[in-house]
């Protein structure tokens, strides 16, 4: 019987609610915007698809560029070199991210034996646009102090090294470089790091990646190819970060900085050991990720639809019949609750079904089994990707449905849809200004109890992935607390608002 | 008769402004109760509290026995009631809101179609209810206030609005509801005059308090004390005859009129002292006798609206 009274209630809520045009104007509306933006999103990168080109392609537009200038300059050593060797790469079929890329480039800098900064030209399909590519040349300025006797020694190695194809005895190089102090790199613990560093890829048996293969490759380059180098690199930047006590934008490591660094380091061992790539920003998965961007939207949603499930049942004077029924009025309160529930779930699902469609359809859902390595509450997780996006959905819901408690509490306490919608959307489009100005003040003096703020917290994603963390206000702040401090501030909310629909006089 | 709906000593203000101010009264079984008062009397604001809208400041309210503030739940299961307007989803049809309202209660879908019939709604229950007249509202309302077999029906003014011929029909409505289905009916109004035709019992309140209640017979006993304008010629000589020896019947004086308060016996001792007199009578006509100048008479006069 009570069973069925409540569930009756609910069923009354969904009449009411579904059979209202405006429900489904409004969710229409907010699924089209999602659409529009994926569409868009996918345009984008379909168009950006069609003018990338192959690295030969693009070594060759290079060549043109170098012979043109070597037309001007006939006597350009340095050109001629770059000719020479850019040839080479080709014919050997080397690709700009192969190691040897950057034996080549060393080379290229110990026979020019001078600083060097390239003016690079970039060729980008048909549009041909010059940039200042400046990269210090690895082998002359690049850090190393050599002799003369030292620098031809060490053009032979290279050559050798080249020539074996042998890109251990290429690591090896480098950590005599940092233990011969060839190499500036910083005090003793600073000089292990870095040795560490090379001695992971021995260890682990991984072929680096070129570093340096931007001076002579001016493309784009598929991080599915250089992502173990990348993460062998940030691993070794992270750590020096907590030498330093600093991290890589000079701000003071302090609190769960400390801890956001440290974790970072051991997402990426983790993918390292467990061969976990990182996706490609184009792919159907990070487009459906980013469509998750897209829940701020459904803040609005949740908004109209309380203050159409409370606050109309006043304006329209319908509140009156409602609680002249055999309930009491909490159950009444709990149906409606649990209708807006509903109707984000409904909203949420429509809005995942299509991201799911729009983004995976025209790849075929290619690599949908891709796994993803995160951080959550001081725990490291390796799951399927999809997983990974359903947990960032629903740490951005979150916030979403604190907004919907304020709304709903306003809903009831103001009795007017309008105050509520319109106090409620300020708060939420308004919370970018006033951390804006939070963050202009912090610099100025310290704000106690800020991190206690609403705005504060509701950037839950984060937490998940920015691998530092300027962005968060207060560094003693963790996702266990923003999480906290949200449940607290909805369950407040909710408070007021159960309170005041049950014991409020129907005026 | 038992006694369905009873108020013992409620009190209610707003701010500090008492609005209902020692209220009782019981209402008995299968009874058309009238509820009277002019405007801000304080109806609207006893009937929410009867429903539960209000919360009650001090006194007790029951309904078959169940206090509705222990036992809302259970004393909501006998009570039914239109608060101020018929007010319902408009864009849903009458056969949704009642649909709704018949959930809420726990009243089987049967019934929708038995009360669309007894307010003989069914040709345009599938409208929306935004499309009906303020008439067809008033007949959801009560449709929907029949839907759960309630003991009792709380009507606040159900003939506001209503042309004369839905005025009978309501009343009509009403008395069979209350005296064939023995559906206990209170009704609020502040035309004595519809109380009358329709009520059993009636209950005059004002700024809060009450101030008479009675049988309707007993009432209309006072009432029938009728009220008749008098155009006499010479007006000063007149008016100072009737100030001297029944100045206690004069109701109001005018410019070429006196308004006196005369049961059918006295008018003919009445008309032949004035003529004995030498005062002409070229007019003289009974007037309507509304709720208000009741009220002058038993509360002697005074603003009725404070
Ligand atoms: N929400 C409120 N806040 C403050 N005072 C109120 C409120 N509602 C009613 N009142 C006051 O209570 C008194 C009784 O009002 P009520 O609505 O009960 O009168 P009523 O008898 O129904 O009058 P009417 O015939 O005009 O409907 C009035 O003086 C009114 O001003
Ligand atoms: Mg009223």
């Amino acid at each position: 019987m009570l069973l069925t009274s409540r569930y009756a209630l609910i069923k009354n809520e969904r009449l009411k609610t579904y059979k209202k045009p405006s429900t489904w104007v409004l969710m229409g509306i907010i699924v089209l915007m999602t659409l529009l933006d994926l569409v868009f999103t996918k345009l984008i990168y379909s168009s950006y698809n069609f003018i990338q080109t192959s690295w030969q392609e693009q070594y060759g537009y290079s060549l043109e560029g170098y012979k043109a200038q070597l037309n001007q300059n006939p006597d350009d050593e340095h050109t001629k070199m770059l000719i020479e060797w850019t040839e080479y790469l080709l014919d050997n079929e080397i690709p700009p991210q192969d190691w040897r890329t950057d034996v080549v480039v060393e080379l290229i800098g110990l026979k020019s034996n001078q600083q060097q900064t390239d003016p690079g030209v970039k060729f980008n399909g048909s549009d041909v646009y010059e940039y200042e590519y400046r990269v210090p040349m690895p082998g002359a300025g690049g850090g190393l102090n050599l002799s003369e006797e030292q620098r031809a020694e060490r053009l032979d190695r290279l050559e050798r090294i080249l020539e074996d194809n042998d890109w251990k005895a290429y690591v090896n190089l480098k950590i005599e470089d940092i233990k011969n102090g060839y190499m500036d790199s910083g005090n003793p613990q600073e000089k292990q790091v870095n040795i560490e560093m090379y001695e992971t890829y021995l260890k682990e048996n991984i072929v680096p990646t070129a570093q340096n293969m931007h001076f002579l490759y001016h493309g784009d380059m598929s991080l599915s190819l250089i992502w173990k180098s990348r993460e062998i690199e940030s691993i070794k930047e992270n750590k020096l970060s907590l030498l330093r006590g600093e991290n890589r934008y000079g701000e003071m490591l302090t609190g769960s900085m400390r801890r956001a660094v440290q974790q970072d380091i051991d997402i990426s061992l983790k993918r390292l050991a467990t061969d976990t790539p990182p996706i490609e920003s184009d792919s159907f998965l990070a487009q459906l990720e980013n469509a998750s961007d897209s829940i701020v939207l459904f803040s609005i949603l949740l908004i109209v639809y309380s203050a159409l499930v409370f606050a109309s049942e006043y304006s329209g004077g319908t509140i009156k019949l409602l609680l002249i029924t055999p309930h009491r009025r909490s159950k009444v309160f709990w149906a409606k609750i649990y209708l807006l529930f509903e109707l984000m779930v409904i909203a949420v699902a429509a809005n995942f079904i299509i991201a799911f469609l729009v983004s995976g359809l025209p790849e075929s859902f290619e690599g949908i089994g891709a796994m993803q390595v995160f951080a959550m509450f001081g725990f490291i997780f390796r799951t399927p990707y999809l997983l990974y996006i359903a947990v960032k959905y629903a740490l951005m819901l979150l916030p979403v449905l604190v907004y919907g408690a304020l709304a709903v509490m306003l809903s009831i306490v103001t009795k007017r849809s309008s105050v509520a919608i319109a106090v409620t959307l300020m708060l939420v489009f308004g919370s970018q200004i006033i951390m804006a100005l939070i963050a202009f003040a912090r610099s100025q003096f310290i704000i106690p109890g800020i991190k206690f703020l609403l705005f504060s917290n509701v950037d839950l994603a984060n937490y998940l992935t920015s691998r530092d963390m300027i962005t968060v206000v207060d560094t003693t702040m963790t996702l266990e607390f923003s999480i906290a401090v949200l449940l607290v501030y909805m369950l407040c909310f909710m408070w007021i608002a159960r309170d005041s629909f049950c014991r409020r006089d129907v005026k | 008769m038992a006694d369905v709906l009873v108020l013992e000593n409620v009190y209610k203000s707003f701010g500090k402004r008492m609005v209902i101010d020692n209220v009782s009264l019981s209402v008995k079984e299968g009874e058309v109760f009238g509820f009277l008062g002019p405007n801000g009397a304080g109806k609207t604001t006893t009937i929410k509290m009867i429903l539960g809208l209000l919360s009650i400041d001090s006194g007790r309210i029951t309904i078959m026995g169940h206090d509705i503030e222990k036992g809302f739940e259970k004393a909501m299961k006998y009570i039914s009631g239109i608060v101020e307007n018929p007010d319902m989803y408009g864009y849903l049809s009458g056969h949704d809101n009642l649909l709704i309202h018949a959930r809420a209660c726990g009243a089987p879908r049967e019934r929708i179609d038995e009360v669309v019939r007894i307010v003989g709604m069914q040709k345009r229950i599938k409208d929306k209810f935004k499309s009906y007249s303020l008439g067809m509202k008033q007949r959801i309302g009560v449709a929907q206030a029949l839907l759960h077999n309630p003991k009792i029906m709380i009507l606040d003014e159900p003939t506001n609005g209503l042309d004369p011929a839905g005025i009978k029909e309501v009343r009509d409505l009403l008395k069979y509801l209350a005296h064939t289905e023995g559906i206990s009916v209170f009704v609020s109004s502040h035309i004595l005059k519809e109380m009358q035709e329709m009520c059993d019992t009636v209950c005059i309140i004002n700024n809060g308090r009450i101030l008479r209640t009675g049988r309707v017979d007993e009432l209309t006993h006072d009432a029938a004390r009728g009220l008749y304008r008098y155009r006499l010629r010479p007006m000063d000589k007149a008016v100072a005859l009737l100030r001297e020896n029944a100045a206690d019947r004069i109701s109001e004086i005018g410019e070429d009129y006196v308004d006196l308060h005369v049961s059918e016996d006295e008018i003919e001792i009445l008309n032949r002292r004035l003529v004995e007199n030498g005062i002409t009578i070229y007019g003289m006509s009974p007037v309507e006798t509304s709720l208000e100048q009741i009220f002058m008479e038993i509360t002697g006069g005074g603003n009725v609206v404070d």
